[in-house]
């Protein structure tokens, strides 16, 4: 359904790129005589030690690795603590079914893999420093190597010492099935999360359709919740890759990476003359209910530069993934939105059609990205959004990273909310089925529930819902939660 | 020390709708050691020989010639005993006053075996689920004893007992010790061998000349020693909702293991393969799974091997919906060609069986499809011995004409061959 594009407005973009939207099977795939052989090695995955190199590819794996990021191979298995020495498959002590039945997208779905109790150590570590990166991945899930090397306490087992299968509550073997339902449990690049604090959390998960999981994302956070007009800070980026481009899953991750170490290199000194941002510009009344500002808000300055830097490492990393002889339509190309919460402020860039949403708890919610597409240009002459976002090239971008994209800089927005909210970055699996930013916000706060929600809880039954709806496409949500001014009575108002 | 491997051949993709997943899975076991010498327990063996009537002359000496030999190539040390069967079972060696009873192999036992079966002679009838029995009886002595294999040897039909009887005497028998069971000449019941060799985990073959004999006893021995591996399990884990269609092992021999389900969890069964040397064999097995929707994918089976209770081997049986025919509609080889060599087998024996029934159109269209297969699959051995039943005029098409001149023997070696089956071509 997309091709893509040479932008209407950008001018002179190079070859089209089109999200996801191929239903390609990866390498995979058992071929006769290939697959499946014996004693899998996978059975024997269940930690990597510091410093080791990838079975498939020899690349380096970081000590919280879950995949190889140079070819994608399951170099962890998440949930798997009895490692190679349990009876992998377990046929003699099969779970009967716990008559527990359980849907994605149920309340309290979320296994012991993401049990918020054996991730939370890891973001409580005073040690950390002020925002710490959290471990790739969920802390559970990247198991004791990751838990281990980052000096953290974090629990590496859940309380039922396995990966619960998430279609059926049974326990996921040693082999990556489930045990009872024989479902296939996400795993490494399929599916993978992360809440580096109690406020800040991301689920990139494969969906339904596609072989291959070409999102990525990447969040880091300081403990401290960040609340109306302060608290603490974080940085959130999400990643989607261009199906259409090889090693767009390689890419979307580097990029990601890249993108959030950027973002947490510290900004300007205080006091330095702030750089001025022609681009920057301050969400308005008409899209959301935060104060209406100056075009150019000093206040937001520094971070708009560091979402610009960013984006410039996440576009450099992309070509760093870039093999030499990749040529335009078949170079790894992804989109990125990357945002920095700091202080009670929010900045976003964008590169493509990846978005960010502001949903306060109450009153409007607003989109605050303008996607680089086809269809975004299209709405902007006046086609209604729904006929422009599935029509015929809705996932054709104008805009994206990659050694033959015309223009990497993100555009940026800013924010000050002045009430508890969420902010929410997706990939268009996610707003593919909720595009407008009313009904993704009533899908939210449906899913939220009137008390504070979990973030990493809320992500992941956006995630589930989004493949309920068919998971034609990667889907990954970040979510950031701001909570409100009565939190953190001490905090000055700063607006 | 064994070691075994797995590696699964298929056609992961179903279309649409898709239920049933076909896979072959390769188990190999290498070095496997000697039969009572692993430390897995201790070895026994049973020579049964017929002495009945019927084999007297030149088939009871070559008989008695056979028995020597396998004695000889019994390992020492190995507990063995000697049965001679007619109507009634004889424990002929070792010689006790009880009934039951079997000695270790060493140089002084082994020639006073000889000696014990140097004095068989012809007489009496025939009533195998007796010798079946005493058998068991045999092999119970010897607790330590858990490998227990038995070579049985007759030359005619089970004329003193009912069918009824024997199945009985094979049940009984059943996960008791194994059976290899060898007929020679041609006025043996080929489907009797089978139902005892089927039963008792062991092969059935034709010897057609007396003097054939002794080699086939001496191999026959030789592997059963070359078995390290006193038993193990085929495992079959399906998900929950799922349906084993079938396993079966399909090489080096058809042999359905559908029925022998012994449930180790509600959805894990247990298919017993006897003991093991450093071989290869190949399963054929078929789940029938709820269909799901395009993208989703499943694991279909665990199929694992275990010895001892522990799991010493698993591969994995994939199931993927996809939308893409070129994946869906792929024809795994191993897959079809070992489904075209179990319909072979079936093909033979139902046409025999409907030659022997006097329904030549039926023998003639199930033994023409035979030969279809057996050229498609390139079973060589089986085109030649169904060239000695049928003429045939066009082996792609499968059309074929009765020959008159049947001799009983070569319809016989058709048969028992019908369920070896050849190796995909690779």
């Amino acid at each position: 359904m997309n091709e893509t594009v040479g932008g209407m407005a950008g001018g002179g973009q190079g070859d089209p790129k089109v999200i996801g939207t191929t239903n390609d099977r990866d390498g995979d795939a058992v071929e006769p005589g290939a697959g499946g052989s014996g004693p899998d090695a996978s059975a024997a995955g269940g930690s990597v030690a510091t410093g080791a190199a990838c079975p498939e590819c020899g690349a380096g794996i970081g000590p919280a690795d879950l995949f190889c990021e140079g070819c994608g191979a399951v170099v962890a298995v998440p949930g798997l603590t009895d490692g190679a020495g349990g009876p992998a498959g377990g046929l003699g002590t099969a779970t009967p079914p716990n008559g527990v039945g359980r849907v994605p997208g149920d309340r309290g779905a979320s296994g012991a893999a993401t049990d918020p109790a054996a991730t939370d150590p890891a973001a409580m570590d005073p040690a950390a420093g002020p925002v710490a990166p959290a471990a790739e991945g969920s802390a559970a899930e990247a198991g004791a190597a990751a838990t281990t090397d980052q000096g953290t306490a974090a629990a590496t087992t859940g309380p039922a010492g396995a990966a619960a299968c998430r279609s059926c509550g049974g326990r996921v073997a040693a082999d990556g099935y489930c045990e009872t339902c024989g479902a296939r449990a996400p795993r490494g690049r399929d599916h993978f999360d992360d809440r580096p604090s109690s406020w800040i959390a991301a689920v990139c998960d494969r969906g339904i359709r596609h072989g291959r999981n070409e999102d990525a994302m990447a969040v880091a956070s300081d403990a401290e919740p960040a609340t109306v007009g302060g608290g603490g800070s974080a940085v959130l980026v999400v990643c989607d890759g261009v199906t259409t481009s090889a090693d767009s899953d390689v890419a979307s991750l580097a990029a990601a990476k890249a993108a959030r170490e950027v973002l947490l290199a510290a900004g300007p000194e205080p006091g330095q003359p702030p750089p001025v941002d022609p681009d920057a510009r301050l969400v308005d009344n008409a899209e959301t209910t935060v104060p209406s500002g100056p075009a150019v808000d000093p206040r937001f300055a520094a971070a708009v530069d560091r979402v610009r830097a960013a984006g410039a490492a996440a576009n450099a990393a992309v070509i760093a993934v870039t093999p030499d002889e990749a040529t335009g339509r078949n170079s790894p190309s992804c989109t990125l939105v990357a945002a920095v919460v700091d202080s009670g402020r929010i900045v976003v860039g964008w590169v493509g059609d990846s978005r960010a949403y502001w949903i306060p708890d109450e009153g409007d919610a607003g989109q605050l990205t303008t996607d680089d597409s086809w269809a975004a240009e299209r709405i902007a002459m006046g086609v209604p959004r729904e006929e422009a976002e599935t029509g015929h090239h809705a996932h054709a971008i104008t805009r994206w990273l990659g050694v033959d994209a015309p223009d990497t800089t993100p555009r940026t927005v800013c924010l000050e909310p002045d009430r508890s909210g969420w902010l929410l970055l997706c990939s268009d699996g996610l707003w593919n089925y909720r595009s407008d930013a009313a009904e993704l916000a009533a899908l939210v706060r449906e899913f939220a529930g009137p008390e504070p929600s979990d973030p990493l809880q809320l992500a992941e039954d956006l995630v589930a819902w989004a493949n309920g709806q068919g998971g034609h496409d990667n889907v990954t949500v970040a979510l950031a939660r701001i909570a409100g001014r009565a939190a953190t009575e001490a905090e000055p108002s700063g607006v | 020390m064994a070691q075994f491997s797995t590696s699964v051949y298929q056609n992961e993709f179903l279309p649409d709708g898709g239920t049933d997943v076909h896979a072959i899975v390769t188990v190999t076991c290498t070095g496997a050691g000697e039969a009572g010498r692993t430390g897995s327990g201790e070895a026994a063996e049973i020579i049964i020989v017929d002495t009945s009537g019927s084999m007297a002359y030149d088939k009871i000496n070559a008989a008695k010639a056979a028995a020597a030999a396998a004695v000889d190539h019994v390992l020492d040390g190995t507990w063995f005993a000697v049965i001679a069967g007619s109507h009634e079972a004889r424990l002929a060696y070792p010689f006790q006053a009880s009934e039951s009873g079997m000695v270790r192999m060493d140089a002084r036992n082994r020639q006073a075996a000889k000696a014990a079966v140097a004095s068989f002679s012809a007489d009496g009838g025939t009533a195998m689920g007796t010798w079946l029995r005493l058998a068991t009886r045999v092999f119970a002595s010897v607790p330590s004893a858990t490998q227990r294999h038995a070579i049985l040897l007759t030359d005619g039909q089970n004329q003193h007992e009912s069918p009824e009887q024997l199945s009985a005497a094979i049940e009984a028998s059943r996960g008791q010790f194994q059976c290899d069971a060898r007929g020679v000449g041609a006025d043996w019941e080929v489907a009797e061998l089978r139902r005892i060799a089927t039963g008792l985990l062991g092969t059935v073959d034709l010897i057609p000349q007396p003097y054939e004999l002794a080699a086939e006893f001496e191999r026959l021995m030789r592997a059963s020693m070359a078995r390290g591996v006193a038993e193990a399990q085929l495992r079959v884990w399906t998900p929950q909702g799922a349906q084993v269609l079938f396993v079966r092992q399909v090489s080096p021999t058809v042999e359905d293991l559908t029925a022998h389900r012994q449930q180790v969890n509600p959805l894990t069964g247990a298919y017993p393969t006897g003991s093991w040397g450093d071989e290869s064999r190949d399963y054929h097995v078929a789940v029938r799974l709820p269909a799901k929707p395009i993208g989703a994918e499943q694991l279909a089976a665990r199929v694992q091997l275990a010895v001892g209770g522990e799991q010493v081997a698993q591969s994995l049986v994939k199931a993927m919906w996809s939308a893409d025919d070129a994946l869906t509609t792929r024809i795994n080889p191993h897959v079809a060609h070992y489904t075209g060599q179990a319909e072979l087998a079936d093909a033979i024996q139902e046409g025999l069986a409907a030659k022997a029934a006097g329904d030549d159109a039926a023998a003639t269209a199930k033994l023409g499809r035979a030969v279809q297969l057996a050229a498609g699959t390139g079973n060589v051995e089986v085109t030649q011995r169904l060239r000695k039943v049928v003429d045939i005029e066009n082996p792609e098409a499968g059309t074929v004409r009765l020959r008159r001149d049947v001799s009983k023997i070569d319809e016989m070696a058709l048969d028992t061959s019908s369920t070896k089956t050849s190796r995909v071509r690779r």
